[in-house]
């Protein structure tokens, strides 16, 4: 059998036993109505999964304890959060330095929930199933300002 | 490879917010970036979300893309690096039930992902068998290479993080070693 025949039988079999799941077309189709046509994207500029920006202050936790700590910065606004994981629910604890008014929006891919956040820029959000998130704010001049995706 | 798909004329349709547009680079890519988790063993769960993921940074990277043309090779690129990070995370160990109906349970597979009760055709399962146990690097590579629609050696290139120069030859050396598979096992 000829090389090109081979690949074009295991590309067959693949498509039957292991194609991508008609969920995941779906969810790629969606993607689309996320897109921002405006405001300022801020990145992640902290991980301590990925052993970004945290060396200094890392205290080596061991990953099953949970200590996940992330960072985004963009736009003039900073935010840092933790993210903590208990029965398979996942919670967000952290502060928005540099933002203002009261529009804070956590987003995943299945839609949009408005945050509570204190006066001080500090919020918790409880309940979260393992999913891409981001949080928007407005910047101090009222700009939005959304974080990267990241899948927690 | 592709006949009918031009990918800056799509990206550029794309960038004007075409919904079309997206479907059909939805439906060029999906299945080469599910094939790269795969390819690396990520539990349906897991491939899931990083296909999801890495669909939610091109909308977020669609204006500042330097390549329009070369999306394929981005998306092949930031995929796999989204199953390295998921990799370096660690399988989510979930202690207690799922998380509920509906929702993905990030379990990571314990052992083969081909599903060969799926297969009615006996030669056809046992090649998919015989996929199973290549060594990781081949079984990545025809994974990636069995993409429909297939991925040009560009795009493999960089789901593979090789030379564009290696796709070729390499694709040769796998393949031989899936017919040995092939003759070993199927003797017996």
């Amino acid at each position: 059998m000829l090389d090109d025949e081979l690949v074009a039988d295991l590309r067959r079999i693949v498509s039957a036993a292991d194609g991508p799941p008609a969920s995941v077309l779906d969810a790629a189709r969606a993607a689309f109505s996320t897109r921002e046509l405006d405001g300022e994207l801020a990145r992640l500029i902290g991980d301590s999964r990925a052993a970004i920006g945290f060396d200094t202050v890392r205290a080596e936790p061991a990953p099953a304890q949970g200590h996940w700590l992330l960072s985004f910065a963009g736009g003039g606004v900073q935010v840092d959060m933790e993210v903590t994981e208990q029965a398979g629910r996942i919670s967000l604890v952290g502060q928005f330095i540099g933002a203002s008014g009261d529009d804070y929006v956590l987003e995943t891919p299945r839609g949009r929930r408005p945050m509570e956040v204190d006066e001080l820029g500090r919020f918790i959000v409880d309940g979260l199933a393992h999913s891409p998130v981001r949080l928007r704010c407005r910047a101090a001049d009222g700009a939005p300002v959304t974080t990267v995706w990241v899948t927690i | 490879m592709k006949d009918d798909f031009e990918a800056d004329e799509v990206m550029a349709r794309v960038r004007k917010g075409d919904a079309s547009a997206w479907s059909a680079l939805t439906g060029q890519y999906t299945s080469l970036l599910w094939s790269i988790a795969r390819g690396l063993r990520l539990s349906e769960a897991d491939a899931a979300d990083a296909v999801q993921t890495t669909w939610l940074r091109l909308v977020e990277h669609l204006d500042s893309l330097r390549d329009p043309d070369r999306v394929g090779s981005w998306l092949a690129t930031s995929m796999r690096r989204e199953c390295y990070d998921v990799l370096r995370r660690g399988a989510r160990v979930q202690v207690g039930s799922p998380v509920g109906a509906g929702e993905w349970a990030g379990v990571a597979d314990p052992a083969d992902p081909l599903d060969v009760a799926l297969l009615r055709d006996e030669r056809d399962a046992e090649l998919w068998r015989a996929v199973g146990r290549l060594k990781p690097p081949c079984r990545r590579l025809l994974r990636v290479l069995a993409a429909d629609p297939p991925p040009s050696y560009a795009e493999a290139a960089a789901a593979l993080q090789m030379p564009v120069g290696s796709v070729g030859p390499t694709r040769q050396r796998c393949l031989r070693c899936l017919r040995e598979l092939l003759d070993k096992h199927g003797g017996e």
